[in-house]
């Protein structure tokens, strides 16, 4: 047998996939096992201690326990998911969202330990998760970008590039990602103010105290692109995610295709898309941010999230297409099955996170035992979700119970079979996101497609709270 | 890529899957065999049912060396007993080390030294040399009983309690999972 890293050297257009690492937990980790099954692979889970008794843990064919339940000594602890990997045999990871997904140098130990990385190459991985990095490649390619400042070392120099901004700036971590380390700020004296604790907080969440500041949108809408790559060098789009219902920059709701926007800024915004992916010679599924002014219908590019997104399951709804099955044929080497022009967006879909937090309590997340779980079924209904009554819901993970998704011929129709479908869910033992987002769904102003990234925080939650006083 | 849709297996497989390791491991448990050794699609797989057949070197990387005495105690998938049905086992048994030999040897009243971390169990400081300890050997508290290795990093697992070694728990070579039985020791009076 050769050693693994000369196959990796020497592999012309990737390999074979028989045997999966699945290096994640929860809903992506079941949602992985099962994408794995339908193409006949196998899969091996890992676990932290709390996670053994889980839905991922028991639909795999196997699971090994990595460590215990605190992230940084498990499922964040590279040595021990390459570990694992290498004594059960699997010849590929695949990383889910969050924890290693986006570590270059996880993909590149993978790499280097001859396992196929199922992701962009590490190369692309890095150069989508350094930010100004990648808004240099985007500017490059020709896609419009927020205007903002470089990476910039002192609280003068930002005060510089505030004021050829104008007020309000965001401060953003060069490192940052998923709506962390970030901040507005309204004025010169606010932002001397807050510069150091916005590096030091940078500093400590990401291990990067580098910042810069960008020009803060007012009613700013989410829009982002999910494209697809092959190692062959093609990239298609599977149509946009609005994803603008969000409070503190996490995301609530999600659909797809976006409602309320020109067509031509439509076609523009996923051309844009699939140009980043072109410039990153994406060979995998990754995902395309923007921001668009819904005052002046203008777009800019945010950043590029180089793994599969919670939110995927909105475009496999209107397109027909396993993302991640994709993913997996991607990294095994396989050319992409569809070409641009087979990609049909039918209908709409919309997406609820339900997440173990109480509205009543400013969305505090709250662990426990669910003790009733009936998820439900209908038409154009579909749930990702590794909930089952008795699941403990642990202080150690993100809150994520589940994800509701519902596919209609229209907007109107989609949502109304959301809004239905989370009365119909069970669920008893931990407070949970639902009744909130039957608020949002049915509120005029989502209906409307006029919800900013603010709405929430501004509009939704008080009208919840009143409405359940 | 696919080895399972075909019907009847008219299709040859590109490589061997972990069920069809487990059919054969099931198959040679159930035998009246000592040991065995079978090579196929770059997949060699040696196993015996009284420690390690003589002449075979245990190679770690690329070659699957059961442990002996106890199938079940593989860096596999831990093999369903042979009339269980397959599916709702769970894929975490509590101690994947404890097949039928384990429960050979009473454990009452011992203490377990637990596995520090995922990785390959070495039972001596390097290839060739003697192992830390045996059965049967008298150990202080904290001293070395064998090593775990995680990517190259050298892992010490250390005895909690003095006393004797009653069983090892897991096949040189082999991976173990974090927290997976690795000794029970008697402690001593004291």
């Amino acid at each position: 047998m050769a050693s693994p890293a000369s196959v990796a050297e020497h592999a012309p257009v990737g390999t074979p996939i028989r045997r999966v690492l699945v290096a994640n937990r929860g809903e992506i980790a079941v949602r992985v096992v099962r994408a794995c099954r339908a193409l006949g692979i196998e899969t091996v889970v890992v676990v932290s201690t709390v996670d053994r008794g889980g839905l991922a843990a028991r639909l795999a064919d196997r699971a090994v326990c990595i460590g215990p339940a605190p992230a940084s000594e498990s499922y964040l602890a590279i040595p021990s998911v390459l570990s694992a990997a290498l004594g059960t045999g699997c010849d590929a990871v695949h990383p889910g969202y969050g924890f290693l997904s986006e570590n270059p140098d996880f993909a590149a130990a993978c790499v280097a330990e001859g396992l196929t990385f199922i992701g962009p190459r590490p190369e692309a991985v890095a150069q989508a998760g350094d930010k100004a990095r990648a808004r240099e490649l985007a500017r490059t390619a020709g896609i419009p970008v927020l205007s903002g400042s470089p990476v910039l070392a002192t609280a003068q120099e930002a005060v510089e590039a505030a004021a050829a901004l104008g007020y309000p700036v965001l401060v953003k971590a060069a490192a940052g990602g998923g709506g962390r380390g970030m901040s507005v700020v309204e004025s010169e004296d606010e932002l001397r103010s807050r510069w150091p604790a916005a590096a030091g907080e940078a500093q400590a969440a990401f291990g990067d105290g580098r910042l810069y500041v960008e020009r803060f949108i007012r009613n700013a809408r989410h829009i982002e692109v999910q494209v697809l790559g092959d190692k062959h060098g093609s990239v298609i789009h599977l149509g946009e995610r609005d994803c603008t219902l969000q409070r503190r920059h996490q995301k609530v709701v999600e659909e797809s295709p976006a409602p309320n926007i020109p067509e031509e800024v439509r076609q523009a915004i996923r051309r844009s898309g699939v140009a980043f992916a072109e410039a990153l010679r994406l060979d995998s599924a990754g995902t395309a941010e923007f921001i668009y002014d819904a005052d002046t219908c203008r777009y800019a590019f945010l950043e590029f999230n180089a793994r599969i997104q919670v939110e995927h399951p909105v475009s496999e709804m209107v397109t027909g297409v396993d993302l991640v099955a994709e993913q997996i044929r991607s990294a095994a080497g396989e050319p992409l099955r569809l070409t641009q022009d087979d990609v049909r967006v039918d209908g709409h879909a919309i997406e609820v996170r339900i997440t173990t937090e109480d509205p009543a309590r400013g969305f505090t997340p709250h662990p426990g035992t669910v003790t009733t779980w009936v998820p439900p079924q209908g038409e154009g209904i579909r749930v990702d979700s590794h909930c089952e009554p008795g699941h403990v819901v642990t202080p150690y993970y993100d809150s994520l119970l589940a994800k509701v998704v519902a596919h209609g011929p229209d907007r109107d129709t989609a949502a109304d079979r959301l809004v239905a479908a989370l009365g119909r869910l069970q669920v008893a033992g931990v407070p949970t996101t639902r009744d909130f987002a039957r608020t949002a769904l049915d509120h005029p102003d989502f209906r409307a497609g006029r919800v900013t990234t603010e709405w929430i925080a501004a509009r939704g939650l008080p009208d919840h709270l009143e409405e359940n006083r | 890529m696919s080895t399972t849709d075909s019907p009847a297996g008219t299709d040859v497989p590109q490589g061997v899957t972990l069920r069809e390791v487990q059919e054969v491991l099931r198959t040679f448990s159930r035998s009246g065999w000592k040991a065995m050794t079978l090579e196929v699609q770059g997949l060699r797989i040696t196993v015996g049912k009284d420690g390690p057949p003589a002449g075979v070197a245990l190679a770690p990387a690329g070659t699957t060396a059961v442990g002996a005495t106890a199938p079940s105690a593989a860096p596999l998938a831990p093999v369903a007993p042979p009339s269980a049905p397959q599916a709702p086992v769970p894929a975490v048994a509590a101690g994947p080390a404890q097949g039928a030999a384990a429960s050979a040897v009473d454990t009452t009243g011992c203490v377990a030294v637990r596995s520090p971390a995922v990785g390959a169990f070495w039972t001596a400081p390097s290839p060739g040399q003697p192992p830390f300890v045996r059965v049967g050997d008298t150990v202080a508290a904290d001293q070395q009983l064998a090593i775990v290795e995680v990517m190259k990093l050298m892992n010490p697992v250390v005895a909690a309690t003095a006393g004797e070694v009653v069983q090892v728990c897991a096949e040189n070579a082999a991976m173990v999972e974090y927290e997976q039985v690795l000794f029970w020791i008697r402690p001593s009076d004291g």
